[in-house]
């Protein structure tokens, strides 16, 4: 059984590892890189208390780290929200809204990130995850839950869906 | 050399939509062999693909070139502190994670430390009267008892 000081360790190595990698997943997916330092934070906490394996750099750890700071993120998003939506039924309709999910996909968008803000909460995740992070189908079904099959089906028609927003001429 | 053209012509003959279903799986390089080479030969043959493919390409280095979120590269070293004190300090996380019960045991400890003290003095009063709230005064509708002589 390891000391607190090797455990400390090989925390401070898994963090250096993932750190970058989860706060740039989770920034792609909120559309923003304001919570995302806190949604990270959550998801090494989690991962301290309930990871019962020594604290390695593993495909185990990556595949659960990132499941974790998924529905960390996801909750985070719901949470915001609902807050947005009390805040409107309340009479403060005057508040930004960072992603826009109900546009229509032949407008113009600003940048990927707008675009991205257009497809659904599923379709993001996944291109975040192929585009930026460069994961395998493999890979993104063991974070996500769904088959391969289902994950190239998901992104095909993600994608298409990114094409015709962001125009894809030069 | 003839086997690589019919193969070719084999996949310049499948419809361009079932072509175009696998570009971003071909791009992703998540196709086997025997499909990439069908990809690949069709795109030989086939402008519209060809142009659908690029089209593809072009929305992926969108993506990867946008830098209207720009993520930190690090945690600030306040949140690595307090991923740390977990292993640091277990028993002051154990407290935190579980303040709520924590907090309600404590409150149901002082209100019954309370309740305990408010027994135990209010049976020390010689009429039953909690001794805090002083002698029982004499009131004028008492019965006078009646004079020994």
């Amino acid at each position: 059984m390891p000391g607190a000081k090797d455990r400390l360790d090989s925390l401070r190595s898994l963090v250096d590892e993932y750190e970058g990698a989860l706060l740039r997943y989770v920034s792609r997916l909120m559309g923003s890189a304001s919570y995302a330092e806190d949604v990270v934070q959550n998801t090494f906490l989690k991962f301290t208390r309930k990871w019962r394996k020594p604290f390695e750099v593993s495909p185990d750890a990556s595949r659960w780290l990132y499941r974790v700071a998924r529905n960390e993120a996801l909750d985070h998003m719901r949470a915001e929200s609902r807050r947005r939506r009390l805040h409107a039924e309340h009479g403060g309709e005057a508040m930004a809204q960072p992603t826009m999910p109900s546009a229509a996909p032949s407008d113009k968008a600003r940048s990927a990130s707008d675009a991205l803000g257009r497809l659904s909460d599923r379709e993001r995740e996944l291109v975040v995850l192929k585009v930026y992070e460069e994961k395998s189908y493999k890979e993104i079904a063991e974070i996500t839950g769904l088959s391969v099959g289902n994950v190239g089906y998901i992104l095909h028609n993600a994608m298409r869906k990114l094409a015709a927003i962001l125009g894809g001429d030069d | 050399m003839a086997n690589a053209r019919t193969t070719g012509e084999a996949a310049a003959a499948v419809p361009c939509e079932e072509i175009q279903a696998l570009l971003f799986d071909y791009m992703a390089h998540e196709l086997g062999d025997k499909q990439s080479l069908l990809v690949r030969g069709h795109l030989l043959h086939c402008e519209e693909c060809r142009r659908e493919a690029a089209r593809m390409e072009r929305t992926v280095a969108k993506l990867r070139g946008d830098r209207t979120v720009i993520p930190p590269e690090h945690l600030k070293s306040a949140a690595r502190r307090r991923i740390e004190r977990v292993i640091l300090h277990p028993f002051l996380d154990f407290v935190y994670v579980h303040r709520h019960v924590v907090a309600a045991i404590l409150a149901l400890a002082i209100v019954s430390l309370l309740a305990f003290i408010a027994g135990k003095y209010s049976k020390a009063g010689p009429e039953g009267r909690p001794l805090w709230l002083g002698p029982n005064p004499v009131r004028e509708t008492d019965p006078q008892l009646p004079q020994t002589p």
